[in-house]
């Protein structure tokens, strides 16, 4: 029974401190840009490069969206909605998983994204910001 | 309707036309809102609702086709069926989209009117905590016009500035006082606005104006040529909306921290040398939101006052009367107060609930509209 205790404290430990350590992603691009037009650009307010998003239900993109814009995805879908259909921005281009991503930033010097995994940073990209 | 059918096929034709490279790449979007309402009473009217529960005022659907013509220049074409027009098709924007550089585009085609600061998105109701805007602001009868409109995005320290500057003519059919048809046509119509963002405050300013503001008014017609008859033409010009100057001017803010909100307008109207009073309007708004669920309150008030009566004096009674009668059936001087719940019911759509009280302190009656509506994009 102490022996079973003890494991289940262990356990909820490593699991308190995994989810204190982990990262959820991070944001990618081969150029340089500070963490505020990064908002920007995912905001639909600026264009200096461009943003590609994970699927709406990736959690990836669920703790981008909350942590660096500060909006939750419903309020970031009106606020598209709002852009699109008034003329004021384009809405941005969804890939399907990280090695979409890479593979798009990889060969778009212009481009902007985020991913989970940040393993697969490579090659001339580089880590813009950590959420 | 006529012109709004022939637009919508020139909009079609416009799209099908393009080389079949662009077809491919035709961005299709739309978005809908279907309402239904009654008012309480068996003799209360409101925003075109009655004691009959009915769909049509506020029903709509929109349809939006965006081909890129190049990586800079852009066609777009929204086409639009309202319960309140039967239906009926209609092009609510059309226009071609130049992006001159990073921050800044141009527009060319027929835009929305951006007096207000939810103008631009008026139909989308999906988009705002409403179930519609306040009808104590937004009640200008037209919401089109044709012409250039130029938009730049700015950011100075932590503040972001949109401005948009627009420059075009209007022309259409409006219900005026509430009863006949008219037409209004404003020609040279030239104003800006700018929402300066920060953080979680927005604050908006605009100003337009026209040196030609034209109001063709059926119900009117025989007082002016009457009054033109008597030798009063000077009064008649005073009321006539005919070549007259008008200005608009508008002030917003909104505060939305993601958990609650609060937010306001003022704007003021004048047509000089015309019947139409100067129109002074406001409501403020605020709610909070729970994960699904977002619960608000708006309350508005419309202040119209005549501008120098003594301009409309006659040395006849009668015709006094019939004057000052057309004077004031155009005067607002309502109160209205609404609360409203949504209920987030799929990742694009929303049900909304209302229940606004309005009070109209010029004849003393007040009329209760119940409301619910799903509004939706996709």
């Amino acid at each position: 029974m102490k022996k079973f205790a003890v494991f289940l404290i262990v356990i909820a430990t490593s699991l308190l401190s995994f989810s204190a350590l982990a990262q959820n992603g991070v944001v990618v691009s081969q150029t340089e840009i500070n963490e505020e037009s990064v908002s920007r650009i995912f905001l639909g307010q600026s264009r200096v490069l461009t943003g590609v998003n994970l699927p709406e239900d990736s959690a990836t993109r669920k703790a981008f969206e909350e942590t660096l814009l500060g909006q939750s995805g419903e309020q970031l879908k009106r606020h598209w909605a709002k852009l699109k259909f008034t003329g004021r921005a384009t809405p941005l281009d969804t890939l399907a998983n990280d090695d979409a991503v890479i593979e798009f930033l990889l060969s778009n010097p212009q481009g902007i994204g985020y991913v989970s995994d940040k393993s697969k940073v490579s090659g001339d990209l580089k880590v813009i910001a950590t959420f | 309707m006529k012109y709004s059918l022939a637009a919508c096929f020139g909009a079609a034709a416009l799209v099908m036309s393009l080389p079949s490279q662009a077809q491919d790449k035709i961005q299709w979007s739309g978005f809908g809102n279907i309402a239904a309402g009654m008012t309480t009473g068996s003799d209360d009217e409101l925003f075109g609702y009655d004691n009959d529960v009915d769909f049509n005022p506020e029903s709509l659907f929109a349809l939006q086709a965006k081909a890129n013509l190049s990586d800079k220049l852009s066609v777009t074409a929204q086409i639009m069926s309202r319960g309140s027009e039967d239906f009926d098709l209609g092009v609510e924007w059309a226009y071609l989209q130049y992006q001159l550089t990073d921050a800044a585009s141009i527009n060319v085609g027929k835009l929305r009117l951006p007096f207000y600061m939810y103008s631009d998105s008026l139909d989308i109701g999906y988009s705002y905590h409403w179930l519609r805007t306040p009808q104590s602001v937004y009640r200008v009868a037209f919401d089109n016009y044709t012409g250039v409109s130029f938009q730049h995005n700015a950011f100075v320290g932590n503040f972001i500035f949109n401005t948009q500057v627009i420059a075009g003519n209007m022309q259409d059919d409006i219900e005026a006082g509430g009863s006949e048809a008219a037409e209004a046509e404003m020609n040279n119509l030239i104003g800006f606005n700018t929402s300066a963002i920060y953080n979680n405050l927005t604050m908006r300013i605009a100003y337009y104006q026209t040196n030609d503001t034209n109001i063709h008014l059926n119900e009117i017609d025989g007082l002016l040529a009457t009054l033109r008859e008597a030798g009063a033409a000077q009064v008649a010009s005073e009321l006539e909306v005919s070549e007259d100057k008008g200005t608009f001017a508008g002030v917003g803010f909104m505060y939305d921290n993601f958990n609650w909100f609060v937010g306001g307008e003022y704007t003021e109207l004048e047509v000089d040398g015309s019947y139409i009073p100067e129109q002074r309007s406001s409501y403020l708004t605020a709610g909070k939101r729970f994960e699904d669920w977002t619960l608000h309150a708006t309350v508005g008030q419309t202040d119209d006052k005549v501008i120098d009566a003594e301009r409309f004096s006659v040395p006849v009674p009668q015709l006094q009367a019939v004057i000052n009668q057309v004077a004031t059936q155009v005067i607002s001087e309502n109160t209205y107060t609404s609360v409203g719940a949504n209920f987030n019911i799929a990742p694009s759509a929303v049900l909304k609930f209302d229940v606004t009280h309005s009070d109209d302190k010029l004849i003393d009656e007040s009329d209760v509209l119940v409301s619910a509506a799903v509004q939706f994009v996709f």
